[in-house]
């Protein structure tokens, strides 16, 4: 493969997993958002083949505020995995791969290329850098990378341990085994830096799953182990033998606060190594003398803990540089208000929306009524009331697979259906309930009562869809998803899904659910089915070829709209701040934050 | 007293065993431990993390079952692990920590100073400089902590950090502070017409040219005392301490601290070699040294009144000490400023991360980020102190053996601090008991405005998240410490007033 077909091709990979991206399939400027974010493959992001990796970072320091504390630096396990960790091993480990602010996958190529070498079967090839080490100088290789599949996967059960119904837990703690199951069970030699996954079925996320992660060679050195014994016995899927080695993996690095482990036991695959930890203060990254590319903008990057509301006056006295705190209207203007600050307000991948309870023998099963009460939503009023404040930009959101600010979007509703409910219509909503004679039907809006701004919404709605005939009844509660909701013990949930640029998450919200119960339904709260989305689902889920997705995604999209499950509101908003000084910041709404690209930060001195 | 301490003992362990149950309880109903994991839109992992968690936290089991469980634990001396799997001892331990190097400093400052200005204020009752100090304490004791933390954080750190880019005091300001001064200065003097007035203007104009000499000269940029003003603290704390301790009517103990303060004056001169970078175990040694220095100069300048002139001088000594310390602190406050990019006070925190400088240079960075936070907790536990110490006081000066004293004709200095002031102290020793063992549950809103994340943060955190094992941990210091601290009290009473037998 020459090096142009491979950039070609790789850019058809990662718009091929996003469904979303649209006129890019063969054009290179894929990855500037509309929201004014820099173009992610900024100068930094491509290794630069003049660079001198001899090169020193400048020696400033640039801090990020962090309202929760590290806790683990396994952050793949079930419990290391909050954003919190990673936010701060961003760039610590290395990765194939990082979220953009488009949601996409980016590559890092100085880290290594991975590519698909066949599509039937799916098999993906993956070449580390031939130079890639560890920061103690062992080099990072196939067994690492064999590991992380087996730690990853799920395909290794406990021998002992079992849950409540009594089927055995998996012997290495994962966050989730997706994509990672689907592999066929991998093989490589020790000291290979070429391996090759190969896919049961295809999977339209392949680029997501890449394995490499935690240093194996730590692991095998605390099982008591040697790297051949550990690749041994995955290879025989020796349970006991991996036993131990599955003892350090699911907490030998969890951390109590201010108790970084050795830097033997936590070495680096990036640019960056964490080298202190003040507990409830400071976590600090360092440059990684041992990083074989170009080094990173800063050479020490801080992070301090600290609760949101403090986080402004921080940042005006530049006791911190990098702040992203939820936003508020006084927030917003308070920010505005400070001198020599950068403010930046966006669309976050995270939606609100209305779901309508369809369980057997609730009213909501009959779709002319959620149509009655779709039409009647407030969707105009809510953006302008309550969203705009924050993010004068914002705008209804039309689709529930798309979200505004991607480059699909425009195309996803066309035609979508959507249309029909752009304009409130109480007089329409009012027809359908007499037709039904149901005018005056109660409907409880659940949803978490803490959050005023839903309070709000909910009394929106109220004032709107009462006049169409609706009664509606604000059923705020403490608990609503460990409550009501699993329990269907509401008409209408409201809520915001937290997604991401890859639309395979939105499959398990709309497919039918295994069961109609408290533990069966998923995220499909409200029991929606309908055959012919499972089936584009299905095949959705194993489409490698991008149009081909994006027809699907719009007939989903399309069948969504006809079906009326829920209804999407507007995008949350994504509030970044930062000194003006600091340079090279490129907001990212995605899970990996800001701190994805933390190596291109800068002060101007 | 050893059956009573048993007996106390005893009750206060039931009454935790109970309490600890309802916060436990509590704990464990106050919302969703998921709540981080709802609403992620995957392909069903978020589910699988909820399943891990919920084993962890035994969520399947009844409350009351884990409640038993965590203090089956705890018998072993194991207090569990949070929801992320983190050894809850591991928590604590620095969480104790940040707790008591917040509130410790500010809570002994808080004593001294309250008790001081309470008694000054009952000495002289219905002055203006009593009534300026009921007002001030009122004011004080009903402000909302959370309010005077931001306000300190605009008005003293981000606005005075940004004045220090250009460090030059306006004449309008000079002539409000002049003023103000002035007046506090007449309210602390009393006297009639003629001296209110005469000091007033004296501390105007003194304060007024003051701070125009230093805003003119660029002090602050580059402070410093100096060997001057050294000399002057010295010597004017020289007079102080003897005015507190043996009074002016014999030569020899003012000779004595003056002597002193000479000697530290000979020590400045010569302390660079001593004081370049020295420790806290040199510093602490050198405060020894300079006590032990006075109370030999008490004993042999003293001559009969020795017994006045040792305190004395050991306090000028050590007062001379304090400047001298504060003197190298500046010294290093250019070289400081530096390396924060001009702004030394901090809004959050206990330190700036990986700051490494001498003993001088750290010094003024635990300075600079501890001043926020404890004049915030300062400003509000010392108008309490303030108040019990003067009605505490003014009691005791009514008392028919303070009459006696007087009429046997002891000087007035000897009647306030020999007789009246070390009975005005007992009912405070209750209240500092109260307050210690309330200070170590963690003072949860400065915690949280200053961003240091002590006890009171590990209790906030726990209960938002819904995990017990942080909060209970939060309970049994907080909760054990007040229970300990009540019974000091008690104890300290019995042994401070002799009326008092318990039994």
């Amino acid at each position: 493969m020459t090096i142009k077909r491979r950039g070609v091709a790789f850019m058809a990979v990662t718009a091929a997993s996003a469904l979303v991206l649209a006129a890019c399939g063969g054009d290179d400027d894929g990855t500037t958002d509309d929201n004014g974010a820099p173009d992610d493959n900024g100068a930094a992001e491509d290794p630069d083949p003049d660079a001198d990796p001899g090169d020193e970072p400048s020696d400033v320091v640039v801090t990020y505020a962090s309202e929760q504390e590290f806790t683990n630096y396994a952050n793949n396990t079930s419990e290391g995995n909050l954003l919190a960790n990673q936010h701060v091993v961003n760039q610590v480990k290395g990765s194939f791969w990082r979220y953009g602010p488009d949601g996409l996958a980016h590559p890092d190529e100085e880290f290594g290329t991975y590519d698909v070498v066949s599509e039937d079967p799916l098999m993906v090839e993956f070449n580390l850098h031939p130079e890639s080490v560890w920061s103690d100088g062992e080099p990072i290789e196939c067994l690492d990378w064999i590991f992380g599949w087996a730690a990853r996967s799920g395909y290794f059960q406990h021998p002992t341990d079992t849950n409540d119904e009594g089927d055995p837990l998996p012997l290495f703690s994962t966050s989730g085994v997706t994509g990672y199951e689907d592999w066929v069970k991998p093989d490589c030699e020790l000291g290979d830096k070429t391996f090759t996954a190969e896919y049961e079925t295809p999977n339209a996320n392949w680029v997501l799953y890449a394995a490499v992660d935690m240093p194996a060679h730590v692991v095998a050195r605390e099982a008591g182990m040697s790297n051949e014994e550990l690749l041994q016995a995955i290879r025989d899927e020796d349970v006991d033998a991996l036993l131990p080695a599955a003892e350090f993996y699911n907490t030998g690095w969890v951390m109590a606060p201010g108790e970084l482990l050795p830097e033997e036991l936590i070495p680096s695959s990036g640019r960056y190594k964490l080298t202190d930890w003040q507990a409830g203060q400071s976590i600090t990254a360092e440059w990684n003398e041992n990083y074989w590319g170009t080094p990173p903008a800063a050479k020490t990057i801080v992070f301090r803990f600290l609760d949101q509301d403090q986080q402004t006056q921080a940042l005006d006295n530049l006791d911190v540089d990098i702040i992203d705190p939820q936003p508020s209207p006084d927030l917003v203007n308070q920010l505005q208000g400070l001198q020599g600050v950068n403010v930046h307000i966006a669309d976050s991948f995270t939606y609100e929306h209305v779901d309508f309870n369809m369980r057997p023998g609730h009213y909501f099963e009959d779709r002319d009524l959620r149509e009655a009460f779709a039409k009647c939503l407030p969707r105009e009023l809510i953006v302008e009331n309550l969203i705009h404040p924050v993010n004068p930009d914002a705008q209804v959101l039309n689709a529930r697979l798309t979200y505004a600010f991607q480059p699909d979007y425009d195309y996803q509703i066309e035609g979508s259906g959507a249309d029909a409910y752009a304009e409130q219509d109480i007089d329409g909503a009012r027809a359908i309930l007499e037709d039904k004679d149901m005018v005056g039907t109660e409907v409880r809006i659940v949803y978490t009562e803490a959050n005023v701004r839903r309070q709000d919404q909910v009394a929106l709605i109220r004032d709107a869809c009462n006049e169409a005939g609706w009664d509606v009844v604000d059923a705020g509660s403490s608990d609503p998803f460990g409550v009501e909701i699993p329990d269907g013990n509401f008409d209408i949930a409201m809520f915001a899904w937290i997604g991401s640029g890859y639309v395979a998450g939105t499959a398990s919200t709309f497919m039918t659910p295994q069961a109609c119960t408290a533990e069966g339904t998923g995220n499909n709260n409200v029991c929606y089915s309908n055959e012919t989305v499972d089936s584009l689902y299905r095949e959705l889920l194993q489409e490698v070829d991008i149009d081909a997705q994006r027809e699907l995604v719009k007939q989903i999209e399309a069948q969504l709209w006809e079906d009326l499950p829920t209804i999407p509101l507007f995008n949350h908003e994504y509030l970044l701040a930062w000194a003006d000084d600091v340079e090279g910041v490129t907001p990212n709404p995605t899970q990996h934050g800001v701190t994805a690209t933390k190596h291109e930060w800068e002060r101007a001195l | 007293m050893a059956a009573f301490m048993v007996r106390r003992l005893v009750i206060s362990v039931f009454t935790l065993l109970a309490a600890s149950f309802i916060v436990f309880w509590g704990t464990s109903i106050a919302g969703d431990p998921m709540s981080d994991l709802r609403g992620i839109q995957d392909e069903g992992d978020a589910q699988q993390q909820i399943d891990a968690r919920s084993r962890r936290m035994r969520l399947g089991d009844p409350i009351f079952v884990r409640y038993l469980a965590w203090l089956g634990a705890l018998l072993t001396g194991d207090l569990g692990e949070n929801k992320f799997g983190q050894s809850v001892s591991g928590i604590l331990g620095p969480a104790v920590s940040a707790t008591m190097q917040l509130v410790v400093a500010a809570t002994v400052l808080a004593i001294v100073l309250g008790v001081t200005i309470g008694i000054v204020s009952a000495l002289r009752q219905y002055s203006g400089f009593d009534y300026s100090l009921t007002f001030a304490a009122f004011l004080f004791f009903s402000l909302p902590v959370f309010w005077v933390a931001v306000m300190l954080k605009q008005y003293a750190a981000i606005d005075f950090n940004n004045w220090l880019r250009d460090p030059e005091i306006a004449v309008p300001v000079i002539v409000v502070l002049g003023l103000v001064s002035g007046l506090a200065w007449m309210a602390i003097v009393g006297g009639d017409r003629q001296r209110r007035l005469t000091s007033f203007g004296v501390a105007a104009v003194v304060t007024a040219l003051g701070l125009w000499a230093l805003s003119a000269s660029g002090w602050f940029t580059d402070p410093g005392l100096g060997l001057i003003a050294v000399v002057i603290l010295s010597l004017g704390g020289a007079v102080g301490a003897t005015f507190l301790l043996a009074g002016f009517r014999y030569r020899q103990p003012l000779t004595a601290a003056l002597v002193t303060a000479g000697i530290g004056i000979v020590f400045y001169l010569f302390s660079e070699p001593v004081l370049e970078d020295p420790n806290w175990l040199m510093i602490l040694l050198l405060a020894v040294i300079a006590v032990g220095v006075g109370l030999v100069v008490g004993r042999y300048v003293g001559g009969i009144h020795r017994r006045q002139a040792m305190p004395a001088a050991a306090l000028s000594a050590f007062f001379t000490g304090g400047v001298i310390f504060i003197d190298y602190l500046l010294q290093a406050y250019s070289t400081y400023l530096s390396r924060v990019r001009g702004r030394p006070i901090s809004t959050i925190g206990a330190g700036t991360p990986n700051f490494q400088g001498d003993f001088w240079e750290s010094g003024l960075d635990s300075i600079g980020h501890l001043i926020l936070p404890t004049t915030a907790l300062l400003l509000i536990s010392f108008a309490v102190y303030t108040r019990y110490s003067r009605a505490s006081m003014l009691e005791v000066m009514n008392q028919d053996y303070v009459r006696t004293a007087r009429s046997k004709g002891l000087t007035e200095r000897t009647v306030v601090t020999k007789h009246a002031f070390r009975n005005a102290l007992i009912p405070i020793t209750t209240l500092m008991a109260f307050d210690f063992g309330a200070v170590i549950g963690g003072a949860v809103i400065t915690e949280r405005v200053f961003g240091w994340q002590g006890m009171g943060h590990m209790f906030i955190k726990g209960l938002q998240e819904v995990d017990p094992p942080p909060v209970m941990a939060f309970f049994l210091v907080a909760g054990g410490s007040i229970v300990v601290f009540n019974m000091l009290a008690d104890i300290a009473y019995a042994y401070l007033d002799p009326r008092i037998r318990v039994g």
